[in-house]
């Protein structure tokens, strides 16, 4: 009886540590599934993005989210970094997206758009203010170069807005925030930031 | 007796402004306390104001960014929170002059995201327990000296917004010390101040006290040179005393000339009489004797009698009776009563009269002076010398020059010049300058003279209207 016991106890601490080894090798899986998923998503955007290479900035945005996809792919071993590269690719895709529609969709804006898109400008405008503070933090050589598409792209925004063209408004709105937003993701991926201090 | 607002003496009045200085002094300092302390308010209550707004814009947009962001900052690790939430205060506090802030997780107890875009130099976050204390009190405002904390809570996130600003002191010059310092240095050098004035005046009062007391019975003192205001008060007041004592002197002249007066006269009086029969006695010896010796003695006796006349003219203090007078004939009527001096002494006359001169005098009186001073100029003057006389109108006085080319009258003898029976020459009497001056200052007239080697003029001053003084 009591060696049946032991032999039981025996067991079911092998098998917590089974367990406990398959749990982590399944969350790990996890998170290589996603990032695999989303290496997958933003190279078939990146595809599409490419198709459509008909301006300048068009073509800017589509090869910063090549190379940053490239870094993605040689630093999956650490899954932040490579999760905050395929990121920011990907706010650069969504940009590069809303440039490529701007030029292409026919602009069919409601009056009562003018309300929702003065609010989305506000926030987009408020993005672009913080613009400088994530490029000194991304490490990107043309950092600068960023943050003014980015400015440019508001300021169409808000030409287009005067001029009631809203949805322009917004999509032009839309797009200097994901580059800045691709500018806070690459800070994030970059940066070893020291943890804040404890406080004493 | 007639109402004062400030004490009468003096030293009350120093006392009064002393105390009236203080107090001036004590009332600025409160005044300029009470300016200070409210500037220093308001510049703490516009501090709270940016505070709380800053804090609840911090709050807005941390929750926008939860709210709208594809990856919630919450889900990320403090670092990467850290750095996204400090571009998010960044460009909040950006627009907020000297305001610090950030996020404070009440879960983790960790600051997040700290700037301070506006600060020139280098700053620090505030301490553990103060943030600590502003998670307690979301959406407050607290001071902490001149230091003012404004926090803000984000629900349903446990981060708590706050900022900070500490408002510059309004204190340029160095607080209490350096005001107690003023206060004492203004009252001590007030003080001295005024001290100081208390003792000059003080000192100028006993001068001047001292001065006045000396000058009753000494009129040559003089009181010392002052300074200042007083200056002026010790020059009128040794002006005064040379007055008097010019005045005193001429009191006393009046006073002997008067006594000498009534001496002469009766002196004159007693000797004219038998003089008078000595004259009749040798009249009749004349007729009977040597006429020429006796005529000899007879014009012994005239002279005699001439000087007692001149003596008498002296001491008499008869009321006279001035009248409008042609000043040419007078002066006419005196030149021919020298004529034989001056043709004896061969003296040339150089007579220049202004034409209708007239002044107010005794015409008998004016014409005795005339002579007296041109018998003097003709016997001053050189043998074959000249005499000027002039005469033209000054205002309103007639002025009567006569002027020899003499050597002039020896510096030792100028003061005494119209001292009675005071003479230069060997058979003088004394008397004819004495008198003329007499009788010219009792008929509102004067007499002066200058001198040097070229010769003497004196110059006879004669009312031209009016009665005599």
């Amino acid at each position: 009886m009591k060696t049946a016991f032991s032999l039981l106890l025996i067991l079911s601490g092998f098998g917590s540590a089974f367990f406990a080894v398959h749990a982590y090798d399944d969350k790990d899986k996890k998170a290589e599934r996603r990032l695999q998923e989303r290496t997958d998503s933003v190279a078939k955007k990146l595809a599409r993005c490419q198709a459509w290479n008909t301006s300048d900035l068009n073509r800017f945005l589509n090869s910063k989210a090549s190379a940053l996809l490239e870094r993605a792919k040689t630093s999956r071993a650490d899954h932040f970094m490579a999760d905050r590269l395929l990121r920011a690719a990907g706010e650069l895709l969504e940009a590069s997206e809303e440039v490529f529609k701007v030029s292409t969709k026919p602009d069919d804006s409601a009056p009562k758009e003018k309300a929702e898109t003065a609010r989305e400008l506000e926030k987009d405008y408020f993005r672009v203010q913080q613009g400088d503070y994530f490029a000194g933090l991304s490490g990107e050589a043309d950092a600068a170069a960023w943050v003014k598409h980015s400015r440019s792209l508001y300021q169409q925004a808000r030409a287009a807005y005067d001029a009631g063209r809203f949805r322009k408004a917004r999509r032009l709105g839309h797009a200097a925030d994901a580059v800045i937003d691709a500018l806070e993701y690459l800070a994030q991926a970059r940066v070893r930031v020291p943890e804040p201090p404890r406080l004493p | 007796m007639p109402y004062r607002l400030a004490p009468a003496s003096f030293r009350g009045q120093v006392i009064a402004i002393v105390a009236l200085s203080l107090a001036v002094v004590a009332l600025a300092v409160v005044m300029v306390r009470e300016t200070v302390q409210s500037t220093q308010q308001s510049l703490l209550d516009e501090a709270r104001e940016q505070c709380r707004a800053a804090a609840r814009e911090l709050a807005l947009q941390l929750r926008e960014r939860q709210a709208y962001a594809e990856d919630p900052l919450t889900h990320l690790p403090l670092e990467a929170q850290d750095l996204s939430l400090r571009g998010l205060s960044s460009a909040v506090l950006r627009s907020y002059e000297g305001i610090s802030g950030g996020y404070f997780d009440s879960d983790s107890g960790r600051l997040l995201g700290y700037s301070f875009p506006t600060a020139a130099t280098g700053h620090a976050p505030p301490s553990a327990s103060t943030l600590r204390a502003l998670a307690a009190q979301p959406d407050s405002v607290s001071v902490a000296g001149l230091t003012v904390f404004a926090a803000e809570s984000s629900e349903p996130l446990s981060i708590i917004s706050w900022t900070s600003k500490t408002v510059v002191a309004v204190n340029p010059l160095g607080g209490r010390l350096f005001w107690s310092a003023s206060l004492a240095l203004a009252a001590l050098l007030g003080l001295v101040g005024v001290v100081s004035i208390w003792l000059n005046l003080r000192r100028g009062i006993d001068d001047v006290r001292d001065g006045l007391q000396k000058l009753e019975t000494d009129f040559s003192h003089r009181l010392p040179a002052a300074a200042g205001e007083f200056s002026e008060i010790t020059q009128a007041i040794n002006q005064m005393a040379a007055r008097r004592a010019a005045l005193d002197e001429e009191y006393r002249r009046q006073d002997r000339l008067a006594a000498l007066g009534k001496v002469v006269a009766g002196v004159a009086h007693e000797i004219r009489n038998p003089l008078n029969s000595m004259r009749l006695t040798l009249e009749l010896l004349a007729r009977r004797l040597d006429a020429r010796q006796v005529q000899a003695a007879i014009a012994e006796v005239d002279r005699l009698d001439a000087i007692l006349s001149r003596l008498l003219a002296f001491g008499r203090s008869t009321p006279h009776h001035p009248l409008s007078q042609d000043i040419a004939p007078l002066l006419d009527r005196a030149v021919k009563m020298i004529h034989e001096q001056r043709r004896q002494r061969d003296i040339r006359l150089d007579l220049q009269i202004e034409p209708n001169l007239k002044a107010v005098v005794e015409a008998a009186g004016i014409e005795q002076v005339l002579i007296n001073l041109l018998l003097n100029a003709t016997e001053a003057a050189p043998p074959g010398g000249e005499v000027k006389v002039s005469a033209h109108r000054a205002d309103d006085a007639v002025v009567i020059q006569v002027a020899d080319n003499g050597s002039g009258i020896p510096a030792h003898a100028r003061p005494h010049m119209f001292d009675a029976f005071y003479t230069t020459k060997p058979h003088g009497t004394g008397l004819g300058l004495a008198v003329s001056r007499e009788i010219l200052l009792r008929q509102g007239g004067n007499l002066e003279f200058e001198t040097s080697d070229a010769g003497t003029t004196f110059s006879v001053r004669l009312p031209a209207k009016g009665a005599p003084a």
